[in-house]
């Protein structure tokens, strides 16, 4: 399937030839993105007010592979809207590979149609709002950023992997402080973006870390200008509990990989930068929310006990001594410090690196520790307010920063006799 | 359009990690005593885990065998005895899937005695385009200034062909004919085949014994004008035709004769720098950077484009002519006690052994080999510190079968043991049992090991393979001390020539304010001050130093436009 996205097919090219000069390309990856065209259209309208452009906008949402072939749908003098071929989600493939898919189909349309910019919509069409379309598209328009990352307003308990390993890690790697590196919506400028297909296209399609969702790292490592967009809520996707370490697994692999790509860029770097944040900071207002921290320390635990062996291979000694004490603490006492928890993932990135063991089960044991991480938060900011999480995560990246030297340490002498 | 290589930066081969090997050695895939591609092909996961990115095939084509394949009987084949040409091209497509760019070697100085063209030669009558593909004369009194190369073996450099009835030139052995490249016929037909081999997707090409193309009464018939002018015409086709590739230079001469075979970088893009190798054994043994530095002194700035090629040992001899009389008696009084181990101008051992396998003078010299400018390259076998057989013939000892493991025949094939090309190393230190892949990959602390990480580590840093170069003077000559520069990143080398501690004191004043962190460790060094920075050595210890300014930071991912 992926093979099927690499190009598109020189009738889809004909058509595209016919819409003339275009400025921004405006792609859509949910599929009720076409079934809700009325609802959109208003939206996109009223977010392009505001943008100078000088050419028309193409629309373009998926018919995931309902048989209508490639073309317009709606033509007005402004904005096109354009039927694209995406096949349905693959449940056999990740979702970062999924995500993907959809990524390389809109990008090789934006380069054919010769776009100044492209903005990407993965996440539910619920979630765009004007505001969404204006945000995106204008550094790039208008300011000459080649990425706009989305910068989300999230609720304390939020997007939690993001939170706890994702920013924290590819900001203390790379150093750019940007909220979403997986964004997933961004926007691009056409270098940026041709760039992405010329590094997409020299992987092996086969192999397993073929996803392009790793946009915001490869930018910087391209050195291209980054800056971030506050675009407001976003509506995460549920996970089912029981598809969690799979979840977990599909993200980081990828994240991990890329530290073994571009190794000889971020060794290099030490600390972070701030980048550029447009748009209004809304606060949202925060909701009561009962975690279950009982369950969460429930599957910490049982971790603890059934993952000694795969732990013993990944984490050296003093770690597994932390997690030993961790494990007998009374619930209302757990805590897992900043630096112990960056070194847990600075350590199974190694491991992962060095195929300690098989890379989807050395994942996979990760999720009780991510659970023990999550209840350790939840239990202390479960009574503050948005600024101390907001200071209390912070803290975390920098915890992540000031261990960072542990984790090229540890690269560069991948000894098993460590501390 | 030119037809791309596997690689999209055309300076690839400054950050190569050559590693060298004979197909013959490496696996034998089909069982029947002899190395093979589709033995190479299975051992392709090992390399690249190991890091190398550059794959240097000794030849492989068809030939009588008599110099070991450089006696090439048809430059457009694959011997037999290695498999077949789709056996190669399964092996070439799977070393780029996985990132390994290959080098293949061109012995266009001569060819065997039964290539076709030579046949043909000694046949056709004087005069005719078939005998002019060879240098041919009615007595053996021309080009008398040109040396013996093989002195233990040639007497001279003509030899009288019954069939032809005239004495023909070689430069190596009397089996091995040189060509004539005078006559551009032969060029136009060397050019086909360099094109043959690149159109295959090759990534770059050895050219064996370059100097010694042309000959010229008067002269010694090495590095003349005429040759560079050949080599010229092979790089514009090259250039012409093709994208990223490379081609390396075999010209063991002094580094002022080889910088010419760069020319303005339109000759070639590598050349092995020959002299260097045996003064970092002298250095070594004397406990003194004098031999070093003394060559290194004499080396020319080269091409931007151009790159040197460095190793410590390789399929030949360890080579001594590039040495004055007294440094050739001191090496062969200091590396080669045994008569047995001495070969033509040189000594026939590999690494581990000429370093009595002590660890740390095999980490030492590997160091220099990693951090010194230019392309390091690695013999296959020394990355576990496999030994030799003094008692093999010519330098088949240090070509015996690569240490896979334990098992018969140190796993390298399944064979009877008495049908293997070459007895396998049995001995008590160097043997397979003791020293193999197997249990050095499962070994924390073994060589293999440490060499991964260093070759990990090298790679992580443009400086070593296009940085400068600036030695330190130090009063200490037991230490040797360096600084690499480029783009930004600067790196501080210093090594321990001698088996005791050693303190040193370096003027670093002009990097007053730096911080060197120790490149393994990622360990923060004192803060350098205009004052003497003063370090302590353990017993052939290095260390290589990255120097930060205290500033450092995510300045690095400046932004820049792309194009």
């Amino acid at each position: 399937m992926i093979a099927e996205l690499t190009s598109i097919s020189e009738q889809t090219k004909q058509r595209l030839q016919q819409i003339g000069a275009v400025d921004l390309v405006i792609g859509f990856a949910d599929q009720r993105a076409g079934e809700d065209i009325a609802n959109l259209l208003p939206k996109i309208h009223q977010g392009l007010s505001g943008l100078a452009l000088k050419g028309r906008t193409v629309v373009l949402v998926p018919n995931y592979g309902v048989a209508v072939g490639d073309g317009e749908v709606v033509n007005e003098e402004s904005l096109a809207l354009f039927q694209y071929s995406l096949p349905a989600p693959d449940p056999s493939i990740s979702a970062a590979q999924n995500i993907s898919g959809a990524y390389r189909v809109i990008w090789r349309i934006s380069e054919e149609l010769n776009a100044r910019a492209c903005a990407v919509f993965i996440s539910a069409v619920e979630n765009l709002t004007p505001q969404w379309i204006f945000q995106l598209a204008q550094p790039v328009l208008e300011r000459n950023f080649d990425l706009v990352a989305p910068y989300y307003l999230h609720r304390k308990f939020d997007a939690m992997l993001n939170s706890s390993i994702l920013y924290p890690l590819t900001r203390a790697i790379y150093g750019k402080r940007v909220q979403n590196p997986l964004g997933p919506d961004f926007a691009f400028s056409t270098p940026l973006l041709q760039h992405l297909l010329r590094l997409d296209s020299a992987k092996p399609r086969s192999s397993a870390g073929h996803d392009m969702t790793l946009i915001e790292p490869a930018a910087v490592v391209a050195k291209v200008k980054v800056c971030q967009s506050i675009l407001g809520e976003r509506t995460y996707p549920v996970v089912d509990g029981k598809d969690l370490s799979s979840v977990i697994a599909g993200i980081l692999a990828p994240v991990f990989l890329a530290l073994e790509r571009d190794a000889a860029f971020w060794q290099h770097i030490r600390g972070s930068e701030p980048i550029p944040i447009f748009g209004e900071d809304l606060t949202i207002k925060e909701e009561s929310v009962d975690v279950d921290v009982r369950r969460l320390l429930e599957s910490f635990r049982l971790g603890f006990s059934s993952l000694q062996e795969i732990w013993g291979v990944v984490l050296p000694p003093t770690i597994l001594l932390e997690l030993r004490k961790l494990d007998r603490l009374a619930p209302e006492q757990f805590r897992i410090p900043d630096e112990l928890w960056a070194r847990i993932v600075y350590e199974f990135a190694m491991a992962y690196r060095l195929r300690s063991i098989a890379r989807d089960h050395l994942l996979r044991a990760m999720t009780p520790l991510y659970l023990g991480w999550v209840a350790s938060y939840a239990l202390e900011m479960e009574a503050v307010g948005a600024v101390t999480v907001q200071q209390r995560l912070e803290k975390l990246c920098v915890a992540y920063e000031n261990m960072k030297p542990y984790l090229v340490s540890r690269w560069r002498s991948p000894d098993r006799f460590n501390p | 359009m030119k037809r791309p290589g596997s690689v999209s930066d055309p300076l690839w081969y400054k950050d190569a990690i050559i590693y060298e090997l004979h197909v013959k050695a490496f696996a034998d895939g089909n069982n029947d005593g002899v190395g093979d591609f589709g033995g190479l092909l299975q051992k392709l996961d090992y390399l690249q885990e190991l890091g190398v990115t550059c794959l240097w095939l000794l030849p492989f084509f068809p030939s009588p065998l008599k110099d070991d394949g450089y006696d090439i009987s048809d430059y457009l084949g694959v011997h037999p005895s290695f498999g077949t040409m789709e056996d190669f091209q399964a092996f070439l497509s799977a070393a780029h899937e996985r990132n390994l760019q290959v080098l293949i070697e061109l012995v266009i100085n001569h060819t065997s005695d039964q290539h076709p063209w030579f046949q043909a030669a000694r046949m056709a009558a004087p005069g005719s385009p078939e005998r002019e593909f060879y240098v041919w004369n009615d007595t053996a009194e021309k080009y008398q200034d040109a040396r013996i190369i093989f002195t233990d073996t040639e007497k001279s450099n003509w030899t009288w062909d019954p069939l032809a009835k005239a004495y023909y030139w070689h430069r190596f052995f009397s089996h091995q004919p040189d060509l004539n490249f005078d006559n551009p016929r032969v060029i136009e037909e060397v050019i086909k085949v360099f094109r043959y081999w690149l159109d295959l997707g090759v990534d770059a090409v050895r050219l064996d014994a370059i100097p010694y193309l042309i000959e010229r009464d008067g002269t010694n018939c090495e590095n003349l004008p005429e040759t560079h002018h050949a080599i010229k015409t092979i790089r514009a086709e090259i250039d012409q035709h093709y994208a990223n590739r490379m081609i390396l230079a075999e010209a063991n001469q002094w580094p002022t004769d080889v910088r010419p075979y760069f020319g303005d970088g339109d000759e070639c893009h590598m050349a092995f720098h020959f002299p260097l190798m045996p003064r970092i054994y002298m250095s070594l043994r004397q406990e003194d950077r004098l031999p070093i530095l003394d060559i290194m002194a004499q080396t020319p700035q080269i091409p931007d484009t151009c790159q040197w090629a460095l190793f410590l040992r390789n399929h030949d001899e360890l080579t001594l002519e590039m040495v004055t009389m007294d440094e050739r008696d001191y090496m062969y009084l200091a590396y080669s006690a045994d008569p047995r181990m001495r070969i033509n101008l040189g000594i026939r051992r590999r690494l581990a052994p000429l370093l009595d396998n002590n660890r740390r003078r095999i980490e030492l010299l590997n160091s220099l080999l990693f951090s010194f400018p230019g392309t390091p390259v690695i013999y296959y076998g020394d990355e576990i510190g496999m030994g030799d057989n003094i008692y093999l013939g010519d330098r088949n000892g240090v070509r015996t079968p690569m240490q896979w493991n334990g098992d018969r025949n140190a796993g390298f094939s399944r064979a009877i043991p008495a049908r293997l090309y070459s007895p396998v190393i049995m001995d008590p230190v160097f043997g397979y049992e003791a020293i193999n892949v197997e249990a050095q990959q499962s070994d924390q602390s073994s060589l293999l090991t440490w060499v991964r990480n260093m070759i990990a580590l090298r790679k992580l840093f443009r400086v070593f393979g296009r940085g400068s170069l600036e030695f330190l003077n130090p009063s200490n000559r037991k230490i040797l001390a360096y600084v690499r520069k480029y783009d930004g990143e600067q790196v501080l080398c210093v090594a321990n020539l001698s088996r005791f501690a050693q303190p040193v004191d370096l003027d670093l004043a002009t990097m007053e304010g730096m911080v060197p962190i120790e490149m393994l460790g990622y360990v923060e060094f004192p803060v350098i001050t205009s004052q003497p920075y003063r370090l302590t050595l353990g017993p052939y210890g290095f260390l290589w130093l990255e120097l930060h300014t205290p500033s450092a930071s995510a300045a690095a991912a400046r932004p820049e436009s792309l194009s």
